[in-house]
């Protein structure tokens, strides 16, 4: 019996293997050699020279660096306090199956395949200053003094970067609403015999039932808004001000524009370790839920 | 039959193996070129023009290909990344910068100092031809180094009640001040990318309060630079509402659209703006201060744009490259290149009574002040480091959006660049 089992993680392993080749090689390796010319000043194309972690120095005193970083902390705190709320609540109001429920279900995910590049132009075009749809819309309405360059103003241009991922909850929808039909009508049933209306029902069934799905939302949109990079480019190239340049855009404009292949590397290093912590976070709020089970 | 058929099968894969054989040993050298000059531009168009003319004139032995990639600054870092990546193109372009010598320090461009003979060292000033020398090597060839002037429409100044350009700075403000009054935005100005619009305006203010030979000398943290930064700031209120966040062709659109009055840019403008609207347009020298550090007619230049290439084991491939740009270097290229793709070229060329007969009033008036130009400055952008270029259109966006003094801005851009 011990034999046959033996035999069955052996092959398991083997099965493992392509797997973990891979991610050695697409992963782990270049892992190693981010973190190794992190270490180095380098322009890309001359001699590499050694600086230890100057890099790393170069950035935690550097003022654009610690700006990438509060617009990164910015993206997440719009995934967890407006964007995951907000598709929580679009699936709730959708689980009561009102009228016409799955059109809307429908078009609430129609973004999601879109792709972002198309996506950030039509916002673009939406906040353009001149021919906007949004500054036309308010002359319209007689709020002509409201209108504004929406993306060239470092106080709304964050908010004008995030607006589309705030509004696009057709994913984050659809993982609630596959976690919310997991739950046993029996329950609504009894709370119903027991004189509850609908908020309460979402409250002390629905609500409590979502936990995994929120986990699962925070780690999905926290990792998008880590990576995030069409928006800010393509909206408003990190400006005004570098009031919408994030980590991923800094690493890219670091290596690119700036050619300090070094220092993108470090800051590259830095929002792995986030992203780590970020998912640490979740896993062990999981598997708190687990023995709490 | 079946075994006819198959030596007839037989047969005709040995010919047409011997027929490809043939046609590679037709020795005919492809020559990759890429470049930033698309054919919906006058200057792409007499690029295609001259490779299709040497095409001809090589039929047989040469050919050359062009790729293009029209977005300059991508551009740019498109070719530092194929050099990165053992990929660089037979032939390419870029903007010369002497605290950015990566692409002739990488060991991988061609040097063309064996094949710098006589005749094709007098197609250039000596001066253009010692910038691009390099311990002895010359890595680049001399393609262009253009002055960006003022243009203007004639039009949208006459309704303001100008009807000459102003000649000082304090008449150049006044007239930012009639448009204003006359729902013209004054100036195109852009903040993206290169900010290429908003740095030419700075290094004209940087030059007509330091004078060329300190505006050249890559000082930037000094009194003049701070006055200019202000002027930038002042200039600004009279720019378009998008001109934050703008890129190139947003700006240049503006002015070609008539939503401003003035824009400073360098010949291949002309190029691109609507027949209806080049002839309402005019260049003109820069505003002065009176008695001021430059002299009247001074110009801001962009940096020497040469022709580069990857170095061959080949030597056959290397003559081919050498062949090449002897022709887009020699004088009746210049002339394509001038007349009709409105992009001066740094390789000499007389031009005829003739030739001018045959240039628009804009292209000759371009001509005449360029030829007559007093002082050159190098726009302030084309001596910075990499770092600090990728710096510099966010400094620009804090410094007009008020976040920081026109000190301030001295300073960080100075900062930036010593790292």
């Amino acid at each position: 019996m011990q034999r046959v089992s033996s035999k069955r993680g052996s092959s398991a392993f083997w099965y493992t293997v392509p797997a973990l080749a891979m991610t050695v090689a697409f992963f782990v390796v270049p892992l190693v050699y981010l973190i190794v010319v992190s270490l180095y000043k380098w322009n890309g194309l001359g001699a590499m020279k050694f600086v230890g972690l100057g890099n790393y120095t170069y950035i935690f005193n550097n003022a654009n660096f610690h700006k990438a970083l509060r617009v990164t902390l910015t993206w997440l705190a719009s995934a967890l306090f407006l964007h995951i709320p907000l598709g929580m609540v679009l699936s709730l109001m959708l689980n009561r199956r009102p009228k016409g429920w799955r059109f809307l279900r429908v078009m609430y995910f129609i973004p999601n395949v879109i792709s972002t590049t198309a996506v950030s132009f039509m916002w673009y075009f939406i906040y353009h200053s001149d021919m906007g749809m949004l500054n036309g819309l308010l002359r319209a309405v007689g709020l002509g003094h409201l209108t504004r360059s929406w993306l060239g103003n470092t106080s709304t241009a964050l908010f004008c970067n995030q607006v589309p991922f705030i509004l696009y909850v057709g994913l984050t929808t659809i993982i609630f609403l596959t976690q919310l039909s997991t739950v046993s009508p029996e329950l609504y049933e009894a709370a119903e015999i027991d004189g509850a209306d609908g908020l309460r029902k979402d409250l002390y069934i629905s609500i409590p039932m979502l936990k995994p799905a929120i986990l699962t939302n925070v780690m999905l949109n926290g990792a998008f808004c880590l990576r995030t990079f069409e928006y800010p480019f393509l909206m408003t190239s990190g400006g005004p001000s570098n009031s919408t340049t994030n980590l991923a855009l800094y690493i890219y404009r670091e290596m690119m524009s700036a050619n300090r292949y070094g220092v993108s590397m470090a800051a590259g290093l830095v929002t792995i370790l986030l992203g780590v912590l970020l998912m640490t976070i979740v896993t062990l709020l999981q598997k708190e839920r687990k023995v709490k089970l | 039959m079946k075994k006819l058929l198959s030596l007839m099968l037989a047969l005709s894969m040995l010919l047409g193996c011997l027929s490809f054989a043939a046609a590679e040993g037709n020795d005919v050298i492809e020559i990759n070129i890429y470049h930033h000059m698309s054919t919906d531009t006058a200057r792409g168009q007499a690029t295609e023009k001259l490779l299709e003319m040497f095409n001809e004139a090589y039929a047989g032995q040469y050919k050359a290909v062009s790729s293009v990639n029209p977005d300059f600054p991508t551009y740019q870092e498109k070719v530092k990344a194929m050099i990165a990546a053992n990929e660089t193109p037979d032939i390419f372009c870029y903007n010369f910068n002497p605290n950015d010598l990566s692409r002739q320090e990488s060991g991988k461009l061609m040097d063309f100092t064996p094949y710098m003979d006589e005749a094709w060292k007098a197609c250039f000033k000596e001066s253009d031809l010692e910038l691009l020398t390099l311990d002895g090597h010359l890595y680049s060839i001399p393609r262009a180094q253009q002055s960006a002037v003022f243009y203007y429409n004639t039009e949208l100044l006459a309704a303001a009640g100008y009807d000459h350009f102003p000649t000082t700075w304090d008449e150049f403000y006044a007239c930012c001040e009639a448009l204003k009054a006359n729902n013209v935005s004054a100036i195109s100005l852009y903040t993206a990318d290169d900010a290429w619009y908003a740095t030419c305006f700075l290094t004209y203010a940087f030059a007509s309060y330091a004078g060329s030979t300190v505006a050249n000398s890559g000082v930037i943290d000094c009194e003049e630079m701070v006055k200019a930064a202000a002027d930038l700031q002042k200039v600004w209120q009279y720019t378009t509402n998008d001109a934050v966040g703008a890129n190139y062709s947003v700006a240049s659109n503006n002015f070609a659209n008539g939503k401003t009055a003035m824009i400073i840019d360098g010949p291949w403008l002309m190029g691109s703006l609507p027949e209806d609207i080049a002839g309402k347009v005019a260049v003109a020298a820069a505003p002065n201060f009176e008695g001021g550090a430059i002299q009247d007619n001074y110009q801001v230049t962009d940096a020497q744009s040469p022709w580069a290439a990857a170095a061959q084991a080949d030597p056959a491939k290397a003559e081919a490259i050498v062949a090449l740009l002897k022709y887009l270097t020699s004088e009746e290229a210049v002339k394509i290149y001038t007349l009709e793709g409105s992009e001066y070229q740094s390789a000499r060329m007389t031009l005829t009574d003739e030739d001018k007969a045959g240039m628009t009033p804009l292209q000759l008036g371009y001509y005449e002040l360029y030829a007559t130009g007093t002082e050159n400055v190098v726009n302030v952008q084309r001596n910075l480091s990499t770092a600090a270029n990728s710096a510099l259109p966010s400094l620009v966006e804090s410094l007009v959006l008020g976040e920081i003094s026109a000190a301030d801005f001295a300073a960080q851009l100075d900062a930036e660049n010593a790292y």
